[in-house]
């Protein structure tokens, strides 16, 4: 036969029964707390990636912007800028939000373009588009890998351009 | 003090009498220390003031620096009720019930009690009340020299060290102190009555016929007796079968029973 009930007649302290939600609470914050504190660190590295892609992006187009401004051997400068010119353009029409452009690198005969890609169809699509465009006849997707250590694994590609077009 | 430190200071409180026992946690528990402290009768004031007085004394002396205090009030302070077990009433309704109840009982003098019920399982339960003023004085005293741990009616303290022993048989809980005796009847493990009375505790015999020709039940039976006074009178055998409580443990009887 169990003993009699314990007296609770302090002015202190809880009675025990009143002292649990405030224990399922703490535990509750202190998951809380964890959980934002994972969040928050994989939001950081986000941004630390997306702030290193940024930087490659701009590099690659203060490259470009500057190999456009040099004075080019051969054709006269304003034939060159306007060549320049119709490259951008080409590439700003086929860009969407599935493409982030990292390098342009032109050469005399072929143009490469590496980018990043949500997944492989946008990358196949962005090729495509820049195909239509006179300034990347003949644009083929010539190389890609999925990113895996990055938790959205992206499809990083090079798409290769040449031909009537090829910029100067 | 290091902020890890888990010492713990107990206090039984009287009106007459400051008792207090000091206990260390280091890998099991340690007896540090204890003492009893003779109070003088406040001159004016409140009953408790020699008693708050002392206290912030010994808070103050290193040798009695504590991380926590656990305090035990003396029946002298705190009034008692059993009342019936309100099943479908949530804790605050019951000790608002509780209050009520100590206002029919004291008056007007019961405006200024805090009032607490025991959350038990039983038929009936127990409710308490303490004057508000002793309770802001116990927590003043305490600011800035220890953490109150713990005010308790030292009833509460006494049954629940003893409880164990006492299982679910009849009989009568006496915790007898200088000036007060307090008697609780128990029966098929529930409470049956609690009664306090300003009597001496050679008293106690005469105390127990009276309360049993009132309740019509023949006198005698179990009869744990708690006897802080050391001057309690134990009631003819064989009628009564009388078991002292703490013997020979002046910690426990120091502290009403929290050591």
């Amino acid at each position: 036969m169990a003993d009699m009930a314990a007296l609770h007649l302090d002015y202190q302290r809880p009675p025990p029964g009143r002292q649990l939600p405030g224990i399922v609470l703490l535990a509750a914050s202190l998951a809380l707390c964890a959980a934002l504190l994972q969040q928050s660190a994989g939001l950081a590295r986000d941004t630390e990636i997306a702030e290193a892609r940024l930087a490659e992006v701009r590099r690659a187009a203060a490259a470009a912007r500057q190999s456009a401004a040099s004075p080019a051997p051969a054709p006269p400068a304003s034939a060159s800028a306007a060549r320049w010119e119709a490259l951008f353009v080409a590439l700003e029409g086929a860009a969407d939000e599935t493409v982030t452009l990292l390098a342009l690198a032109p050469g005399e005969r072929e143009t490469v373009l590496t980018g990043e890609a949500r997944d492989l169809p946008a990358a196949l699509d962005y090729a495509q588009r820049l195909q239509a465009a006179p300034a990347f006849a003949g644009a083929h997707l010539a190389k890609y890998e999925v990113v895996r250590e990055h938790p959205r694994q992206p499809v990083r590609f090079t798409v290769l351009a040449g031909g009537r077009e090829s910029p100067p | 003090m290091s902020p890890l430190s888990r010492e713990r200071l107990l206090v039984g409180l009287a009106p007459e009498r400051l008792g207090a026992v000091r206990l260390g946690f280091w890998r099991r528990r340690q007896h540090l220390g204890e003492q009893a402290l003779a109070l003088a009768p406040p001159a004016a004031g409140a009953p408790w003031a020699s008693g708050i007085e002392t206290l912030e004394l010994l808070l103050d002396d290193p040798a009695w620096r504590s991380r926590t205090l656990s305090v035990a009030l003396s029946s002298h302070y705190v009034r008692y009720a059993v009342l019936p077990r309100g099943r479908h009433l949530a804790l605050p309704e019951q000790t608002e019930l509780a209050q009520v109840v100590f206002r029919k009982l004291f008056g007007e003098l019961a405006s200024d009690w805090e009032c607490r019920i025991s959350p038990g399982d039983g038929e009936t339960t127990v409710a308490s009340a303490v004057p508000t003023a002793l309770l802001d004085a116990l927590r003043a005293a305490c600011q800035g020299r220890v953490t109150l741990h713990s005010v308790q009616p030292g009833l509460m303290s006494i049954f629940n060290r003893v409880r164990a022993g006492i299982g679910r048989h009849d009989g009568t809980l006496a915790v007898v102190e200088a000036g007060r005796i307090t008697l609780a009847a128990l029966a098929a493990g529930a409470w049956q009555t609690v009664t306090s009375r300003a009597w001496e505790p050679e008293a106690l015999p005469a105390l127990l016929a009276e309360l049993g020709e009132l309740s019509a039940r023949p006198a005698g039976g179990r009869l744990w007796l708690c006897d802080l006074s050391g001057r309690a009178a134990a009631p003819a055998a064989p009628a009564w079968q009388v078991e002292r409580l703490f013997a020979g443990q002046r910690a426990g009887l120091l502290s009403w029973g929290l050591a």
